[in-house]
């Protein structure tokens, strides 16, 4: 081969090995940011089922309330609550934000539970939002049944808890806003 | 005064935003209404309608009150649209909570059209669902065009069938650098045919359009700005007054100014040594009411009679009591909701607002415990 020749076949080869080279660190750049963005998005769902794990434990420290005990609190308002296949009772602590009841009065009406198997106990009297639950067309209401929060210790937390015939154990579900999004599947399982 | 012109594609008449009329009417209402402390010697009547109670008709909070033609209330509530007749008899409930044609999951705001036969309902979706104003029967759902990406806070009817959007902050409300157009003017199908009044500052959404006499509509003065817009016979807004706090209003763009996230700066706003955010402006034939948050972020009313540079008015002293506020006006009356099932001692009257003392030591009223927050009209003497 001529020397001129080697030579372009020479420069041709670093040419070559150049493009290579960038267009393989290109790709490793991407890969890298790629991977990056997965783990980054692998903690974050990491991290929101940590927080679903909290709330679903926070909640299930209300789990054992026998349902007999809330039976006994509402019959006096409907002595048929025994006999239903399924009843959701709310229990409105004296502390419990008044716009977070009445924004879970409206979920609850939203999600179209039947109004009468719906029943709300709550710590102290509240004029207010025992208007706001007759006004949804909920069911009966006890007040003044403190010995039941004393043995919760909920603070301003709302409780759920759906009772069925079957089961003499009350399933508890916490209400706070940012997992409403539960409420569906809590009414309806 | 962001007036904003559109002109149709087919070339017909521009359908403008607002009526280009200049403010006529200037209110200083720390100039020309006396601090009072009774209220007695300027009310002329008061008449209460209880508002029929019965499981169909249980009311929950009340948001908006409504007056139709023939003085029925429509009333917006947590529950839904309720409608009750002049005497208070519960006639019928517009719509229910729910996903189906006709239901909502929440409503932000209502308003009557300007033949006042048909409620028109905002929902936080901005879908906006109309119903019969005489029985609450479902008519239909219009879906504004183009899509918002954010959600509206107050309605009014507008010309030809038409109606108005306003929302005060864009989704996000720290940006200052976007332009964003707080009124938004549609047609009867929803097509928005106009746009304007540029937003100056962030403001707390409370209360922006309020019904008056007349089944006219306010929009109360956006912060950054003092100028209040009423609709006209044909239900276009035009700049109606303007509300001169005079150097005690608060600076325009006093929250942007200060920088970052809006909502930091919430509690320094309120309790600002200004006066701010004039809400609930109802209007009858001779005066005109509205109240404003003051220093430390203390609820003053106002009443200016119309016409004389002169009224009243007056603030309360408590920290906590559940206030009394005017939420409908008509030619003679205004209208406002008794909702505090609170029983006040003689010590703790001497701390209420007057207007809310008056009718609880003088009137008696009172909130029966399984009863709906009754009706209070009151009918202020027009000379003094």
């Amino acid at each position: 081969m001529t020397r001129k020749r080697w030579l372009a076949v020479s420069v041709g080869l670093i040419i070559w090995l150049a493009v290579t080279d960038i267009v393989l660190w290109v790709r490793l750049s991407q890969s890298r940011a790629i991977n990056a963005q997965w783990l980054s998005d692998l903690q974050e769902l990491g991290s929101q089922a940590y927080t679903y794990e909290t709330y679903i434990v926070k909640s299930f420290r209300y789990a054992g309330l026998p349902a007999r005990t809330i039976y006994d609190a509402l019959s006096p308002q409907d002595e048929t609550i025994a006999r239903k296949d399924s009843v959701l009772v709310i229990l409105l602590p004296q502390e419990t934000c008044g716009a977070c009841a009445n924004a879970l009065f409206e979920r609850l009406d939203a999600e179209n539970y039947p109004g009468n198997d719906l029943y709300l106990i709550a710590e102290r009297p509240h004029s207010v939002l025992e208007r706001e639950w007759r006004a949804h067309g909920f069911g009966p209401i006890a007040t003044g049944t403190s010995d039941i929060f004393e043995h919760l210790d909920l603070h301003s937390e709302i409780l759920l808890l759906k009772i069925s015939k079957q089961t003499p154990i009350a399933q508890p579900m916490i209400c706070e806003p940012a997992y409403m999004r539960f409420l569906s599947v809590f009414l309806h399982s | 005064m962001g007036l904003s012109l559109l002109f149709c594609q087919c070339g017909a008449e521009p359908r403008t935003l607002l009526s280009n009329v200049p403010v006529e009417t200037t209110f200083r209402p720390l100039q020309q209404c006396e601090i009072v402390q009774d209220i007695a010697p300027y009310i002329d009547t008061i008449e209460i309608v209880q508002l029929e109670a019965t499981p169909e008709s249980m009311l929950g909070e009340v948001n908006k009150l409504l007056l139709r033609p023939d003085g029925a209330f429509v009333l917006l509530t947590h529950s839904g649209i309720m409608i009750f007749d002049a005497q208070g008899k519960f006639q019928a409930r517009a719509g229910r909570i729910g996903h189906g044609p006709g239901e909502y999951i929440k409503l932000n705001d209502i308003c009557l059209t300007t033949n006042g036969q048909y409620i028109l309902a905002l929902s936080a979706f901005n879908q906006i669902l109309q119903y019969r104003a005489d029985n609450g029967a479902y008519v239909k759902t219009i879906v504004p065009s183009p899509k918002l990406e954010y959600s509206c806070d107050g309605i009014a009817p507008g010309p030809e069938d038409g109606f108005y959007l306003y929302a005060g902050n864009p989704a996000n409300a720290d940006d200052f650098e976007t332009p964003f157009d707080c009124l938004l003017r549609y047609d009867s199908e929803g097509e928005r045919v106009s746009q304007g009044l540029p937003r100056k500052d962030f403001g707390l959404q409370v209360a922006a359009i309020t019904q008056s006499a007349g089944n006219s509509y306010i929009l109360r003065p956006q912060e950054g700005d003092d100028i209040a817009y009423k609709t006209d016979a044909e239900g276009q807004f035009a700049p109606w007054a303007r509300i001169d706090f005079g150097d005690k209003a608060i600076p325009s763009g006093y929250v942007k100014n200060l920088g970052g996230s809006v909502w930091t700066h919430l509690q320094d706003f309120l309790r600002a040594d200004y006066y701010k955010m004039p809400l609930y402006l109802e209007q009858t034939a001779y005066a005109f009411y509205f109240t404003a948050a003051g220093p430390e972020a203390q609820t003053h009313e106002f009443l200016c009679f119309t016409g004389t540079e002169k009224g009243i008015r007056w603030t309360k002293t408590a920290v906590s009591a559940t206030p009394f506020i005017i939420r409908g006006a008509d030619d003679e009356w205004f209208y406002g909701l008794y909702d505090d099932p609170k029983s006040y001692n003689a010590g703790e009257l001497t701390t209420l607002p007057p207007l809310k003392r008056y009718l609880i030591e003088r009137i008696g009223l009172k909130l029966a415990e399984d009863g709906n927050p009754p009706i209070v009209k009151i009918r202020f003497k027009t000379e003094k």
